[in-house]
This record gives C-alpha cells, structure tokens and sequence, in this order.
C-alpha cells in the first residue's frame, strides 16, 4: 500500500517548499489591507518550521524524522532560507532547530487553569524572511525543485514520499508550468509518487476561495484547472487531519490544490500539507 | 502469602535503551507479600520528558500514593512535581516550548490484597488510555480491562497530562474490581503488546502457553521473542512493557 511508509530517523522524509517571491507578493490579502501576502507567507512558514520542529523534539534534541528545502523564487531562483542556513539545498530539522537566523520574542497571553490569565514570554525564532521582487519564474524554480527531490530519492529510495508544497500568486513567467510539474509528480519513491501542492493565494476581493477539490467541475479558469490536474490527491492521514482538525468535509480523491486562499485558508492547506502520516 | 512479579520491558526496535519511555513498577522482576500494588505506564512519542512522566506516575502508585477516590487530583499534584523537575533545566528553545503543553501517557494500576487464611485475594485497577490488565484462569480469559477488543484501540486514546489545566474528565479514567485465585496468572501489558495479545484471543487462540514460556520459563527470551513479532508484523513497534504476576 502506497503512502504508509514509516517515518523515522532511519527513515526520514523530505518537504519542499517552493515560495513565489515576485513583486505582486508585495500586495495586501484582499480584506487586509495593512499585511503583504510575502509577510503573511514569511510568517506562516517560519510558524510551520517551528511546529515542525517541536513536533520532532525530544529532550535530548530533535529527531531527523525530516529534512526541508526551502527554494524561493522571483528575481533569483534558489534556496530562501536566512541566516547561517542560507544556501543551503536541503536541510535536516535539526540543524533547522538549532540554527535559526535569530530569535524573537512574543507575549503569548494563555488560560493560567485557575480562572486567570498567564502572560509568558515566548520565543519566535525565524529562519525567513519576506522577499517581493521580480518576474514568477516558476518553471525555473520547479525544475530545481525536481533536481533536489530527486537526489533526496536517490539517497533514500524507500522513504516516505517527499512532499512538495508550491506556493504562488500569479503566473508562471517562464513558460507553462505543467511539464515541469508532472516531471516532479513522476518521481517516486518504493512507497509511492512524489506529493504535490499547489497553494494558490489570492488577489481579488471578489473571489471565492477553493479548498481541496476533488474534481475540476466548478474551477473559474484554464490556469486554475492546470493547478488543480498537476496536483496529487491528499493521503488518508491529511484528510484525516483536514476533516478533524480543520473541520472540513474532504473525500477520497481531494486534491493537494487550494484557490483563491486567503491567510486561514493558507495555514491550514500549510499544516494540512505538512502531516502526511503519523509519525512512528 | 507471596507474588512472584516479573517485569520486561524493550524500547521500541531502532531506538536505544535510553529512548524507552515506558514504565514499569515495580522495574525489575521480584516477590513481594501482599498487598502489592503494580503498574504500567507508556509515556506518548510526541511529548518530551514523556520517559519521566511514566516513570513517575508508576512510582507513585507503588509507593501508594496515587489512589481511586481522589485520583484525578493527585494526578494533577504530580504533574506539578513534574514540571518543578524540569524547571531548572536549561534547555532549548524547542524543549521549552514543547514541554509547556506538559507530557501525556497512558496509566494503569493493580493493587492485590489477600484474604487471610485462603488462597485468595481481590484486586482493584485504575485505568486511563490503553495499557491493559488480563487475568487468566485455567487458560481462559476473565478480565480484560479498560480495553477487551482489538477495535477499540486507537491513535488517540485519553492520556494522563502532567498540564493541570488540560487533565481529562473523570469519566477517562476507569475502575474495576474482582478477585484473583491462587492459579491464576495476572499481566499488565502496555499498548502494542495489549493489541497483540487480544488479536490472538480473537482468532480463538489464547496465547496463555506462549506468555508462560516467555515469563516463567523465560525460553525464548522475552526480547527475542518480541523481535519474532516485529519481525512479522504481528505486533506494532513500540515500546513494549509486560508484567506478569503469579502467587505461591
């Protein structure tokens, strides 16, 4: 059975993400107008490494059930991260819990049990940050991501599948972009194809958002139903996650794509995209 | 009148020894006179100091001082010792983090008592999550408690939290009472072992001779015998923590 594949320190899995960085990131989320869609992405993800993280800590340090390539593209096409990591293709999560580029610090205001409330100081550390600039080359910035997953199977060719999250705006400007993801999608693993997601955020107001389809019928466009046919189907522990803890209602056959996504819907498709299975 | 109690435990296959996060009490094989009280405990993988927590929760029921009428509150009591233990710490900005959300695991207790001058005695068990106590009489089965079918194991069962403000309702955690005979052969399991052992039962084979060979005659040894089940599939890999009592 495809997709059940443990993941483990021996058997590590792989989550690229793939960051749209060109100037029109540098617009607002319709309905927010003081947040750059590049802020809110930079947070989002920087949240999703922490949780990554803190999913792999034990109390002697974390496990290296996952490693993670973050590759942005926009004027420049390449790994995104900041700090002592940039530059780096793939990553091991616990390299990314020990090095991030610097650590910030938030209140965080939380129920104290007994009918109060508790102020702590909590750390934020970032590991990225928020770029807008350029043209989208997404074909370019896809085709690197396929060189790295298919090193990464090469290297663990029994692995969990590696998950693929790709985040954008707008259009590729570099050609069409279906070649070059069904060139990832075609890559596998013995435990199954490569995950693909594409997260597509919004820039109109007016727009309804689309969360995980399981067919195209309904889909407002050629570009929309392009993402929605190169995108992979959800594995079961992702619409398990989806239906319990997102209160959605997907099915067998949701598809890895959301449209139109506004903040929320981001995080969520973000974390959705982020458990593939449970962790052994 | 005695109890012969054997323990084994084994972390789960491709961990070290220092990474097994279940408990045992008492830790290692011994006989004791009655009353007794035993216990198991398995601390959750994606909880930190979860090793600790176990570890605590089994010690004081041994020692007596976790008990049914109140249990939920002294519960709520270790926990606080708990995060004292940790406090100090330095740690990581990960750790930190994680251990504010407090640990988790799954908990059961047997306390035996005898009846004076018979070969005989009650127990009592408390039970919260998925580690289960069997009782065997003449190679049948007559207490499986909390969990009696392979069905209602799942990923999510409800776990003692060290984290007061999250403890779980009352109603989580479990009690039972009966009584035990001189023959009979009692086990607390923790969970992978626990599915194992009630999957058996319910192809209609109760795999009473092959838990005697493995505690009593320990051949095969318990951890050779463990990586059989692995080996096949027959078991998940996890930690897995047994107790065996029997009375002479």
């Amino acid at each position: 059975m495809p997709y059940s594949a443990e993941i483990s320190r021996s058997h590590p899995t792989l989550f690229v993400f793939l960051i749209d960085q060109s100037g029109s990131m540098a617009d607002a989320f319709p309905g927010q107008p003081n947040r750059k869609k590049a802020d809110a992405l930079a947070d989002a993800i920087n949240h999703l490494l922490q949780n990554l993280v803190i999913r792999c800590a034990k109390e002697e340090g974390v496990r290296d059930y996952f490693s993670v390539c973050v590759i942005g593209y926009g004027n420049r096409v390449g790994p995104a991260f900041s700090g002592p990591l940039a530059g780096r293709e793939f990553v091991p999560i616990s390299d990314i819990g020990n090095t991030p580029a610097r650590i910030e610090q938030r209140v965080k205001k939380s129920d104290d049990g007994a009918g109060g409330i508790l102020e702590q100081t909590i750390k934020l550390p970032i590991w990225f940050d928020p770029v807008a600039d350029g043209g989208t080359p997404m074909c370019n910035a896809l085709s690197q991501a396929q060189t790295v997953v298919q090193r990464w199977i090469a290297q663990h060719p029994d692995c969990f599948p590696p998950t693929v999250i790709h985040i954008t705006d707008g259009e590729s400007t570099d050609g069409d972009p279906t070649q070059a993801m069904q060139s990832i999608t075609n890559l596998s693993s013995s435990d199954g194809n490569v995950l693909l997601f594409n997260i597509h955020l919004s820039s109109d107001a007016s727009a309804t958002p689309i969360a995980f389809p399981d067919s195209a019928a309904g889909l407002p466009n050629q570009y929309a139903r392009m993402l929605f046919e190169c995108a992979t189907s959800l594995t079961y522990t992702m619409r398990m996650v989806a239906n319990t803890q997102h209160g959605m209602n997907l099915l067998d056959g949701a598809r890895c794509f959301v449209f139109n996504a506004e903040s929320v819907l981001m995080i969520q498709a973000l974390d959705i995209g982020t458990r593939p299975s449970d962790l052994r | 009148m005695k109890a012969c109690i054997t323990t084994f435990r084994s972390q789960k296959a491709g961990n070290s020894e220092s990474e097994y996060e279940d408990a045992a009490w008492p830790a290692h094989s011994c006989e004791q006179n009655l009353p007794l009280r035993i216990a198991a405990a398995d601390g959750a993988s994606d909880a930190v100091f979860s090793g600790l927590w176990a570890e605590m929760l089994v010690r004081s029921w041994g020692r007596g001082r976790l008990n049914a009428p109140d249990f939920s509150r002294r519960v709520g009591r270790l926990g606080r010792a708990w995060r004292r233990t940790i406090r100090d710490r330095q740690l990581p900005w990960y750790v930190e983090e994680k251990a504010r959300a407090g640990s988790y695991a799954a908990f059961i207790g047997l306390a035996l008592s005898h009846t004076p001058g018979s070969s005989s005695g009650s127990w009592s068990a408390v039970a919260c999550g998925d580690c289960c106590f069997f009782q065997l009489r003449e190679s049948a089965l007559i207490t499986a408690f909390p969990v009696s079918q392979t069905s209602d194991f799942s990923s999510t069962p409800p776990l003692l939290t060290s984290d007061s403000a999250r403890q779980v309702e009352g109603a989580a955690v479990l009690t039972a009472t009966g009584s035990w005979e001189e023959n009979d052969s009692l086990y607390l399991m923790t969970d992978a072992l626990a599915c194992w052992f009630l999957a058996s039962c319910e192809t209609g084979v109760i795999p009473w001779r092959l838990l005697t060979e493995v505690t009593l005659t320990q051949e095969p040894p318990f951890e050779q015998w463990l990586a059989k089940l692995r080996g096949r599939r027959e078991i998940r890999n996890d930690d897995c923590t047994l107790l065996n009592v029997t009375f002479e």
